[in-house]
């Protein structure tokens, strides 16, 4: 092909096409390669988006101009919010999605963002390392761009695990990229290999869902996007099961079996969304796991069995699922199966999700060692914003762990590592009771603007919810309620936004208002933790500007690894800061090195 | 002051007749040293070890040795134990001077412990705390484990209990109480060890002294503390100021129409670094030199209701009748430098059960809540002076 593209994207996942749209809406020309058109976005695994911060990640996507939050909108058939009762701070909207007409709607806004999209494998990488001039499909054709974004997800070698069987592939019914990981290795990149599984799909009406406990859904009039204009739609139906005793026994009996257990696997596995071979093994006295059901689409024939994640035998896998009530007909549409992968390690890449040796291509999703599809689009959205600020020739900008799981997301990867598929969770955060979904479109927005990806369209319509956001707070301020103004009301911990908002004259009708006014009072209300949460960050910081000039020796600071002494004698940083960007430098060695400094003061003044 | 890891020697048990007695060395060459008295090998002592022999002529002793990072300090340190009989601890301690050691301080070795990393300001103040019959201490080290593992049960709870339903909420709510009750009873106890702050109020007599310091007591509405022997005399009370624990001294008893010596001489004595002192006169007269040099002092002109009273600049104008002025004097008490550390156990204790009301409704309310008693429990150096004076507490040898 003659033309030269700005940026090019490998491969069409939850990463990929993001980070696609991310560089298309910073002007780029952009082309995303994919094996697959009709598998642009394909739910692999359960057919949802969101969870507890999954789904508040989905709100920052939306509020960086990203596509997963206005299809997650249009294609939802069930919604639910997680962890209602556990305080604003964590709740998490998830949707059930129709997995086909997800595909249709993201391949709708690849197109109107500009997209080029290319179906082809990539075999090769063309050009040094330093400076990647193309890429070699497998039928021969050479793309050449500027800068280049690796979302291959879990195809870089993928082999599939079934009980004793195994075969190549990125995904049920895929091939996988055995010579673009050969290529990587050829490169000398350090890679790893991760694992990770999926459930069984059975047959809906091969199920007697009479006697299933139906999981409600949520009518909230919620939505991801603040562009789409209506709550998602409440049209399917959900049911939970739960093992039986007879559920585990099976399992126990046929660990053997499992490609888990019998030693085939060697990649590293998810703790926090583990097998059921996992589950059965780690907590043997628990029986009654619960097992949902999940439409894969509207009016499917098939259901996804979430929570059942099992590399067992297919034989195994009838007896496993028939043991669940109201299964005993239970005919199963797919086997569940296991996936290795090639992923890059820790330190291979930096803050803007370069790889350092470099100096154009990024990587995203899987690959940087996450899982899920709302890490993967997250990743892939700012990767693909640097690799189009970088082919713009523009300076780079990364979002800070404060305001953003985004920025939590990138600075654990980058600083602390994972040596295990890279989940998100609430608790990863130090501001937990800032970063919510309902205000994530203010946390965001300079980074966003920052960052190039929001349209003039779009930073408009933030601004007029910005007014509004401002106005409602200065009523809370002015209204007073038997001399106390209505703000100091919000902080009582007994009072809910609802109440508080009650108590202002606003005559609040659109859903939108709604929530900018809910937002305007859960921020009131925790505004003391957030602000701690800054000056411990900022505090944080300031510690990252002291000197390390008086250490001669690494050798003698016990407090840090060996590693980091050797590094460090090396390298001779001048302050923390700099330390940080060592990469054989972590997280505790810092720490480490802080208590040395620390310590030695004490020492001094006694 | 000194190096860090000098060579320091005490006896680390009590100076009397008794079967046997320990003397402990620690520090850079405690080995080396104990060797060559011991006419041991070289590197006889090298790591945990224990040696019986002559001890340079003085005594058959038994020596144990420990090696860096493994002994009470953190440093190399070797303990002697020799017969309890009077003078041989101490003329063993005299020969280890002599080979360069030094006679440690009060809690020197306590305090290298903690500066090795090898205790906690906790333990610090729990350990005082046996000192004064407050129980034992090795329970409370676990209480920032047992607040960790409180926080992994939240967070359990909050990021995988809608599939997994790993906890309950009343197991959380349990769990805080459990915390709870430990902290406050390990607040009651460091309440017990720690030393506070000390204000006099001093000046000539019918100054109104006493006035003001039944004033003060009277507006007091919590009494801190009722435990026997924090009331040294009936002039001496532990006050809440502003949330500061300070002990007030009425020094009343010690004051002449002019303060004399010895009166002064005596209040000195208990007066410290940080000490503060308020100097009642309703005359504004001069106060005595070495008062006004030593100590922060806030001069108050008393009784200033009554008719012709002085207005002097750098005296404030004070009235226990009307008020006037009582404020300045609150303020001026709790502006010590100096901290008791049971505010920080009390300050954990209100932030648990702040925890425990937001539990039911925002779990991850609590959660920020506990977070930061954790941060109380954990942070290491916040108060050094605490931990100081603490440590001064400790008999020679711990």
């Amino acid at each position: 092909m003659k033309q030269k593209y700005q940026v090019l994207v490998i491969g069409g996942g939850h990463a990929g096409v993001e980070a696609a749209a991310a560089a298309a809406s910073l002007g780029c020309t952009t082309v995303l390669v994919t094996p697959s058109t009709e598998k642009i976005s394909l739910m692999s695994c359960n057919p949802a988006i969101g969870g507890i911060a999954k789904g508040t990640l989905v709100r920052e996507i939306d509020g960086l101009g990203g596509v997963t939050a206005e299809s997650a909108d249009a294609t939802a058939l069930q919604f639910r919010m997680l962890n209602m009762k556990k305080g604003p701070a964590v709740w998490g909207p998830r949707v059930q999605s129709d997995v086909d007409m997800y595909t249709v709607k993201q391949i709708q806004q690849l197109r109107a963002a500009g997209v080029h999209i290319v179906e082809g494998l990539v075999r090769r990488l063309v050009g040094p390392n330093k400076r990647i001039k193309a890429v070699l499909l497998e039928d021969g054709r050479e793309i050449k761009a500027q800068t280049f974004v690796l979302a291959a997800g879990t195809f870089l070698d993928g082999m599939l695990h079934r009980g004793q069987v195994t075969w190549p592939g990125g995904r049920r019914g895929d091939t996988s990229s055995v010579s673009l990981e050969r290529d990587i290795r050829k490169r000398m990149f350090h890679v790893k290999r991760f694992k990770t599984g999926t459930s069984p799909r059975v047959l809906r009406n091969s199920i007697d869902t009479s006697i299933l406990e139906e999981q409600i859904s949520h009518d909230l009039q919620f939505r991801f996007s603040w562009a789409s204009k209506q709550g998602v739609a409440n049209t399917e139906k959900c049911w939970v099961t739960r093992t039986t005793g007879e559920t585990e026994k099976l399992v126990k009996d046929s660990l053997t079996k499992s490609a888990l257990y019998s030693g085939r696997i060697h990649g590293r596995g998810p703790r926090y969304c583990p097998s059921f071979e996992d589950k059965v093994t780690k907590f043997p006295e628990r029986t009654g796991h619960p097992i949902h059901l999940e439409p894969m689409g509207k009016s499917s024939r098939i259901m996804y069995l979430n929570g059942l994640s099992t590399s067992m035998p297919e034989e195994i896998q009838e007896k496993i699922v028939r043991s669940l009530p109201g299964f005993s007909n239970a005919v199963i549409a797919a086997y569940g199966y296991t996936v290795e992968y090639t992923c890059f390690e820790t330190g291979e890449f930096d803050h803007t999700l370069k790889l350092r040796e470099t100096e154009n291509l990024y990587v995203c999703g899987q690959i940087l060692g996450t899982s899920g599809y709302e890490e993967a689009a997250a990743t892939g959205l700012f990767a693909g914003a640097c690799a189009a600020r970088s082919a713009l020739g523009l300076e780079q900008t990364i979002p800070d762990r404060l305001n953003s799981y985004l920025g939590v997301m990138v600075d654990d990867l980058v600083s602390i590592g994972t040596e295990e598929p890279y989940r998100l969770f609430s608790s990863r955060s130090e501001n937990r009771l800032g970063l919510r979904q309902d205000n994530a479109d203010r946390r965001v927005f300079e980074f966003a603007e920052k960052l190039g990806v929001l349209s003039e369209k779009k930073i408009a319509e933030y601004q007029k919810r910005d007014r509004k956001y401002r106005h409602m707070r200065k009523k809370l301020m002015e209204t007073r309620i038997h001399g106390k103004t209505v703000e100091s009301i919000c902080r009582r911990p007994e009072i809910t936004p609802e109440e508080a908002g009650g108590l202002i004259d606003l005559q609040t009708q659109s859903i939108d208002e709604r929530e900018i006014l809910r937002t305007a009072v859960l921020d009131i209300k925790y505004s003391g933790y957030v602000k701690r949460a800054e000056k411990r960050h900022s505090v944080r910081k300031r510690y990252g500007s002291a000197s390390l000039e008086s250490i001669k020796d690494y050798n003698l600071v016990e407090t840090i690894t060996i590693e980091a002494r050797e590094a460090l004698n090396e390298r001779r940083p001048a302050t923390l800061l700099e330390a940080e960007s060592i990469p054989a430098v972590r997280q505790a060695d810092l720490d480490g090195l802080a208590l040395y400094l620390m310590k030695r003061s004490v020492s001094r003044e006694t | 002051m000194e190096q860090q890891n000098d060579l320091i020697v005490a006896q680390a048990t009590p100076d009397a007749v008794s079967a046997i007695a320990v003397v402990r060395l620690s520090g850079k060459g405690a080995s080396a040293v104990v060797e060559l008295l011991m006419k041991l090998k070289s590197g006889r002592l090298k790591g945990k070890k224990r040696a019986v022999g002559d001890f340079a002529g003085i005594d058959h002793i038994v020596a144990i040795s420990w090696a860096v990072g493994k002994s009470y300090t953190g440093e190399e340190m070797v303990d002697l134990m020799c017969h309890g009989s009077p003078g041989t601890a101490g003329k063993i301690i005299g020969k280890l001077l002599e080979k360069g050691a030094r006679q440690a301080q009060p809690g020197e070795f306590t305090r290298r412990a903690w500066i090795n990393g090898r205790i906690t300001e906790m333990d610090v103040l729990a350990l005082s705390s046996q000192f004064s019959g407050g129980g034992r201490p090795g329970k409370d080290k676990d209480l920032s484990r047992e607040l960790q593992e409180l926080t992994s049960e939240i967070e359990g709870f909050i990021e995988f209990n809608e599939d997994h339903e790993i906890s309950e909420e009343q197991k959380i709510s349990d769990l805080l109480k459990r915390i709870l009750q430990r902290t406050n009873d390990l607040a009651e106890k460091v309440k017990r060890a720690e030393i506070l702050p000390k204000v006099f109020i001093m000046g000539p007599v019918n100054a109104g002294k006493s006035t003001l310091f039944n004033k003060l007591y009277g507006k007091e509405t919590v009494v801190v503390s009722s435990t026997p022997g924090t009331t040294r005399d009936g002039a001496t009370r532990i006050l809440n100021v502003y949330g500061r624990r300070v002990e007030i001294t009425d020094s009343a008893g010690y004051g002449g129409q002019r303060l004399d010596g010895k009166a002064l001489t005596i209040s000195e004595k208990s007066l410290g670094r940080g000490d503060r002192i308020v100097w009642m006169d309703p005359q504004c007269n001069d106060i005595p030199e070495r008062i006004k040099q030593g100590y922060e002092v806030l001069r108050v002109c008393s009784m200033c209701d009554k008719k012709n009273t002085m207005e002097k600049t750098g005296w404030l104008s004070v009235s226990s009748v009307t008020g006037q002025g009582l404020q300045q004097i609150e303020e001026f008490i709790s502006a010590t430098e100096k901290e008791g550390s049971s505010w920080r156990l009390e300050k954990m204790v209100e932030l648990l059960k702040k925890a425990i009301e937001a539990a039911d409704s925002d779990v991850a309310l609590a959660a920020e809540i506990v977070s930061e008693v954790l941060r109380e429990a954990e942070e290491p150096v916040k108060n050094a002076d605490a931990v100081e004076r603490a440590l001064e507490r400790f008999c020679v040898g711990k």
